[in-house]
């Protein structure tokens, strides 16, 4: 497959990354379809109906100690020898996904298509963890 | 908790005792918010409302992996391959990824059992 020479990410000015995640170049309408499943975003969850009952009862876990690159971002790369999940006292099946791909955006008022090239990193952890309140739970967390 | 969040019990499923079969995780309809680009996000800049939905399939091909730091974590599964199919929309705006293996690369995808924390040496 192909990587487009422009997938080169500016990094924020006074922030030190690993360079990984850089590697993406995302216009505004790019990043919805780079990013919306690889990170980046975070879940409005009063928009999400289907899922607020059954997260209404759900205790917080604990993030993975480890950051990255001295960042205040708990979360390991996907690595053959990295730590796939972000939450700790955890035990249980995760799942994770570095993926390249390609697809097509479009502007819903002009019709207009535009080819997109997506970078995706999602994860997610089934099974029992310790909460923040000491106690243990069973869940199914994502990170997306 | 860094991007991470409750999503329906339902959703994900591995496959096999040795995950030989993949897994599958599916999510419809996961309201986001868009913050047009990674830099954005990490300082929770400007953002619109967004929803995605996304089919992920772990192959369950590959090989046997573990990983262990000794401290943290140990893991037990398999390094194998993955494609996804997704589609996102905002206003004004739609996405729809190409869910073509031709047009997929995977960098690096797991599935198995991991534990950590206070698991990380724990019987239980």
């Amino acid at each position: 497959m192909r990587i487009p020479d422009q997938f080169v990410m500016p990094v924020p000015e006074g922030y030190v990354g690993h360079s990984h995640f850089w590697e993406r170049a995302m216009s505004r309408r790019q990043f919805i379809g780079t990013t919306a499943a690889v990170g980046g975003v975070a879940v409005s969850t009063p928009l999400w109906a289907p899922l607020l009952a059954e997260a209404a009862g759900t205790v917080e876990p604990r993030p993975i100690p480890q950051v990255f690159d001295d960042s205040p971002f708990h979360f390991q790369f996907l690595t053959p020898t990295t730590e796939p999940s972000s939450i700790t006292d955890f035990r249980g099946i995760v799942g994770g996904a570095d993926l390249l791909g390609e697809g097509w955006g479009t502007d819903t008022k002009t019709g207009e298509r535009t080819h997109l090239f997506t970078a995706v990193d999602n994860r997610f952890m089934k099974g029992r963890y310790v909460g923040v309140d000491g106690r243990k739970h069973q869940a199914t967390f994502g990170f997306v | 908790m860094f991007w991470t969040n409750r999503v329906p019990n339902s959703s994900a499923h591995a496959e096999g005792d040795e995950f030989e079969d993949g897994a599958s995780w599916q999510v419809k309809n996961l309201a986001l918010f868009d913050y047009f680009s990674v830099g954005n996000a990490l300082k929770d800049g400007d953002s619109i409302d967004a929803m995605v939905s996304y089919r992920l399939r772990w192959a369950g091909d590959g090989s046997s992996l573990t990983a262990d730091d000794g401290k943290n974590f140990h893991f037990e599964g398999r390094q194998t391959t993955a494609t996804i199919a997704w589609s996102a929309r905002e206003n004004g705006f739609v996405f729809h990824s190409d869910p073509s293996a031709s047009t997929q690369h995977t960098n690096f995808a797991q599935v198995g059992e991991e534990r950590n924390g206070v698991f990380y040496s724990a019987d239980d």
